[in-house]
């Protein structure tokens, strides 16, 4: 694979995501970007943590 | 909104600088590959992941540096112990439990002790004991029958005829009747409930409806009250204002001639002033070391002379014409045309973090500078850059050169302004 194409592939996808849009490729798939509040948790210990909030990439390939 | 492969290679043809026909052939082969996993082993990408079969199906392992930067928001933020007083704990129910029996004891003899105030002021008749008392009737619907008897009256005096007179005081005297049955009728219902209240004073009475309803009463009254005033004190406002208006243009209209008069006697202490002040700048100009001890006015020109400010360091100062040359920079990049390559080693959404950042890369000695761009969801993005250079690869070498992490975690970034 070609680096400056390598390169682009990852800057636009990023930028793509940071603008919260989703990114579908036919032949593989959907790259989407999506944001998970911050939540508590409870710990065996007994005690409780507020987990920090998240945006992740989810990919779902393509049905075939 | 959803971008299909067309809209992807454009973009990818405007950031990389290569034709389209070499990045559409290059994304079908990306697409293959990693279809092709299907088959065989896993696929890396370096910088942006891992394509892997799970459960018969494609998935998509995310390099870490990409997460980091996709989550660029919350990248610092750690987990966080909530504090004990947050749990609700048995214990705190049983102790709530606890007090609510005890304020229904309370309660009880709250209300015996308001009836019986009651009593004493008047407001709920006693029995008497000379009273007859009234033997209890059937249930009676007040509405239905004295209806029903206004009508007979009616149609029975309608019925007479001749004698209009008797016909009136039959009337009347039906009427009457009509009254005193009311009359006797709400006093059964006064005595009843006078009885039933007796009654209940000698019986444990349960805080969930009188005991409310006293209450609830007396709050509505005071409302009710709260809402009155602010009424009436609005009310009056407006009427005053109006009023106050007509005033003051009366004022204006009978006192022309007064205004006169007025703007000499201005002018007149304006002068004064100015002498005043004349005379005072004399003295304090030739010999501002004298202390008189009357409190002089102090004068622009005095101040003038403080030209530095003892509070600045020069470090503060050095720092503030580093963010004057930052601003101008991009003033500048803005109105260049020609493309080139820079090494993006940051990409904040706060412009002042942006800046600091570029600061703390000039004072290495770096050519650092800030781009700012604006999302079409409206979000703006600073990224903080390193040179500028005519090729990738060049740029790419300058990137490799850095100090740790940044050799490592950077983006080259392909800009026309």
């Amino acid at each position: 694979m070609n680096e400056t194409f390598r390169a682009s592939l990852i800057s636009v996808l990023r930028d793509v995501l940071h603008e919260k849009k989703t990114v579908e490729l036919e032949g593989l798939g959907t790259f989407k970007s999506i944001h998970i509040k911050q939540y508590q948790k409870p710990e065996p210990d007994g005690r409780v943590v507020l987990m920090p909030p998240i945006d992740y990439i989810l990919f779902t390939p393509e049905k075939k | 909104m959803t971008i299909n492969n067309e809209q992807f290679i454009k973009r990818i043809t405007e950031q990389s600088g290569l034709s389209e026909e070499q990045v559409t052939k290059e994304l079908n082969d990306f697409i293959e590959l990693s279809s092709g996993v299907m088959k065989g082993s896993p696929l890396t990408i370096e910088g942006l992941g891992t394509f892997r079969l799970k459960k018969g199906r494609l998935s998509f392992e995310t390099d870490p540096k990409l997460a980091v930067e996709i989550n660029y928001k919350y990248a610092g933020m750690l987990p966080i112990e909530v504090k004990k007083g947050y749990q609700i704990k048995k214990e705190e129910i049983d102790d709530a439990s606890s007090d609510e029996n005890s304020n229904q004891e309370n309660i009880s003899d709250r209300t015996s002790v308001e009836i019986d105030e009651k009593i004493a002021i008047g407001k709920v008749r006693e029995p008497k004991k000379d009273e007859v008392p009234v033997k209890a009737e059937p249930v009676i619907k007040v509405e239905d029958k004295p209806k029903a008897e206004v009508v007979e009256t009616e149609t029975s005096s309608t019925k007479v005829d001749g004698i209009e007179g008797d016909s009136d005081v039959e009337k009347s005297v039906e009427i009457e009747t009509t009254e005193n049955k009311q009359n006797e009728i709400a006093s059964t219902k006064a005595e009843k409930s006078e009885n039933n209240e007796s009654k209940e004073l000698k019986t444990p009475i349960k805080p969930d409806d009188k005991k409310t309803s006293g209450s609830n009463t007396t709050l509505f009254a005071l409302i009710a009250a709260a809402i009155i005033i602010v009424a009436v004190t609005w009310f009056l406002s407006q009427k005053s204002s109006p009023v106050e208006k007509e005033q003051t243009l009366v004022s204006k209209t009978t006192s022309p001639i007064k205004e006169e008069p007025k703007l000499i006697e201005e002018k007149e202490m304006s002068k004064s002033d100015e002498k005043e002040k004349m005379v005072q700048e004399k003295p304090l100009k030739e010999k501002p070391s004298q202390n008189t001890g009357k409190t002089d006015p102090i004068h622009t020109e005095d101040l003038n002379d403080i030209s530095i400010n003892p509070s600045q360091t020069p470090t503060d100062a050095s720092k503030q014409k580093m963010v004057k040359e930052i601003v101008e920079d991009l003033s500048q990049s803005s109105q260049t045309s020609e493309p080139y390559y820079t090494v993006v080693i940051y990409t904040l959404s706060y412009q002042s973090r942006a800046e600091q950042e570029v600061v703390v890369w000039k004072e290495k000695n770096y050519d650092s500078f800030m781009k700012s761009n604006q999302s079409k969801s409206g979000k703006m993005l600073y990224y903080v850059c390193l040179g500028k250079f005519s090729s990738f690869p060049d740029a790419k070498n300058f990137a490799q050169n850095l100090p740790e992490p940044f050799n490592s975690k950077f983006d080259v970034k392909r800009l026309t302004n």
